[in-house]
């Protein structure tokens, strides 16, 4: 009797350490996207569009779907194509795709976001929030900073 | 043999008192460390199969489509840096292909998490405590969750298991007595007990003290000390690559799953201007012949180089390369074969201990002495209780003399020089015992 009870402790003991799985979370709360190194150029003059760059990594495949600021009226996000010898941006119908693991670069001459119909200037040093809104991951606000484009060989 | 209840408890009059006194410490060192080994057991038991068990755990987030393409290694690291908000510290590959990446991120409170990655997509597929269950497990194991003073407990009691099986051998001896000796004889009552009892010892007395004395290296005097000769006299780890020398690891910044002998162990090299690759370092040591699984340590401090280690369980298999995860050179290579002796010996110790050095009938054996204690734990308990005067211990006593006194310490003694903690523990009990012989006839009616 006893002996049986001594053999069935092991396998209890397995059965309570199985029984305490660890929960497995659903792909879209392990959707999370990383955003890195938000900047804006700033508006002289008086324009009331300008762009805005930065690195988004996301921890499974994605989309940057929409993105708005309480500073413009819009955010487009672009892409820029030369074709024919011709530089051409135009909006991304899909939004950007993020494959997971990849730092994903806005940078000027390439991807980017468009901020249309500021409602103020934008000042060097100034900061300006953004919402990005993706496919799966939840909405991040990115704080950018307002400065001139890096030097275009010591960018990184 | 057979007593009743109301008898004093008495060995065979033809059995010599120096028998007795061996029973009394048995008797003694058993009630004291019971408790502990079966702990230790049970959770030594489980943790014998902390792989199947953790892979039964996790296996929706660790199980993944096998594929012949993969995503670049610095996206399974950039994925689970994101998802575990933080860096990459140690990286887990398996060798089978439907097995997810496991990767564990350090966070900037240097908490962990461990990510899984698909490795053909670069997808995160689940997040975990860095130190889950079969961690408990073994720090239960360990009495390290009690505190790191506990460790001194399981150096003492693995001592003590020693002399039980010692003394435990001496008791089984025949003497030509009517018991069972290498089989079960009697079919009921205390022989009953007392025959399972000396029979599971004669099978399993060997495997209790060979996990005693290979859990001793993990101990915090005798560990400590034996790790510390090891190392003085360069019976431990390989020298340094030419024109370069070891460095010690910070805390936790040391290479995993490297065994004992490099765990600390830290080679710096690494070229400033290039960005790392876990790619260039996979690729690495592919080329220099390291199979799967790898585990890549990845450490904080940028200065030094990567390592990759190959974790089978199996000594022999023990290899860790530190690449320079800049270019992708090779700065040392270190297997098994250039280990010292010293080295060598508790690294065999440890593989088997953990079951994992010669298959699955090394992990059935260690797990054999696990369910063993337990047998010989709760007919040890049964035996006693059965035999136990009403109201009082029932130890078993001995009776005085110079002859008695020298068979005990032939047996104990050794182990109290080699042990020193052990040794310190029996001081104790020698004086607790002399002063429980002056103090307790004058409470109860002497017993013998």
């Amino acid at each position: 009797m006893k002996l049986a009870i001594l053999a069935g402790a092991l396998p209890v003991a397995a059965g309570l350490v199985l029984s305490a799985c660890d929960r497995a979370e659903t792909p879209a709360e392990l959707a999370v996207v990383q955003p890195a190194d938000a900047w804006c150029r700033p508006t002289p003059n008086g324009r009331d569009v300008t762009g805005c760059y930065l690195t988004l990594t996301a921890s499974r495949n994605d989309r940057l779907v929409s993105v708005s600021s309480p500073l413009a009226a819009e955010v487009e996000i672009h892409e820029m194509k030369i074709q024919d010898g011709i530089m051409s941006m135009s909006k991304l119908p899909d939004g950007l795709p993020l494959p997971a693991g990849e730092a994903v670069q806005l940078k000027p001459g390439a991807d980017h976001l468009m901020l249309l119909g500021l409602t103020s200037p934008l000042a060097i040093g100034e900061t300006l929030s953004l919402t990005l809104t993706f496919e799966h991951a939840g909405p991040v606000g990115v704080r950018a900073e307002v400065k001139q484009a890096p030097i275009a060989h010591g960018a990184h | 043999m057979v007593s009743t209840r109301h008898e004093i408890p008495r060995a065979p009059d033809k059995l010599s008192g120096a028998y007795r006194a061996v029973w009394r410490w048995h008797f003694y060192a058993g009630l004291i460390v019971l408790p502990f080994l079966m702990l230790m057991a049970l959770t030594g038991g489980v943790y014998l199969f902390r792989a199947e068990i953790e892979d039964a755990m996790r296996r929706p987030m660790i199980e993944v489509a096998p594929q012949t393409s993969a995503a670049s290694p610095d996206r399974w690291i950039a994925s689970a840096a994101v998802a575990g908000g933080g860096a990459a510290s140690t990286v887990r590959v398996s060798d089978r292909p439907d097995r997810a990446v496991a990767v564990t991120v350090t966070r900037p409170d240097q908490s962990r998490v461990l990510v899984f990655v698909d490795p053909h997509d670069a997808q995160v597929r689940g997040v975990v405590p860095a130190e889950g269950l079969t961690e408990t497990i073994s720090k239960l194991h360990s009495l390290a969750l009690v505190g790191t003073w506990a460790n001194i407990v399981v150096e003492i009691v693995a001592g003590w298991a020693m002399i039980l099986v010692a003394t435990g051998l001496y008791l089984w001896w025949p003497r030509r007595r009517q018991a069972g000796v290498v089989s079960i004889r009697a079919k009921s009552g205390r022989p009953f007990w007392r025959d399972l009892h000396a029979v599971a010892g004669l099978y399993a007395g060997g495997v209790i003290f060979f996990l005693a004395l290979t859990g001793m290296p993990w101990s915090a005097v005798w560990g400590a000390k034996y790790h510390q000769l090891v190392s003085e006299h360069g019976l431990g780890r390989p020298p340094a690559p030419v024109a370069q020398s070891w460095e010690h690891a910070a805390h936790g910044q040391g290479p995993a799953d490297a065994g004992w002998t490099m765990e600390d162990t830290v080679l710096p090299g690494a070229s400033h201007p290039i960005a790392p690759s876990l790619e260039r370092v996979l690729q690495t040591a592919s080329t220099s012949g390291l199979a799967r699984p790898w585990t890549i340590s990845i450490p904080a401090d940028h200065s030094l180089t990567w390592t990759v280690t190959r974790a089978t369980g199996r000594v022999e298999d023990t290899r860790l390369v530190y690449v320079d995860a800049g270019s992708g050179v090779v700065k040392a290579d270190v297997h098994y074969d250039q280990f010292g002796p010293g080295a060598k010996a508790f690294e065999w110790g440890v593989a088997v201990h953990q079951g994992t050095q010669y298959g699955w009938l090394n992990r059935y054996v260690m797990l054999g002495g696990c369910i063993a204690i337990w047998i010989l734990a709760v007919s040890g308990l049964v035996m006693w209780w059965r035999r136990r005067p009403s109201r009082r211990l029932g130890a078993p006593v001995a009776p005085p003399g110079p002859r008695v006194r020298a068979a005990v310490l032939g047996i104990v003694l050794p182990f109290a020089v080699l042990f020193p903690l052990t040794g310190l523990s029996l001081i104790v009990a020698v004086v607790i015992d002399l002063a429980a012989r002056r103090v307790a006839p004058l409470i109860f009616k002497p017993a013998a």
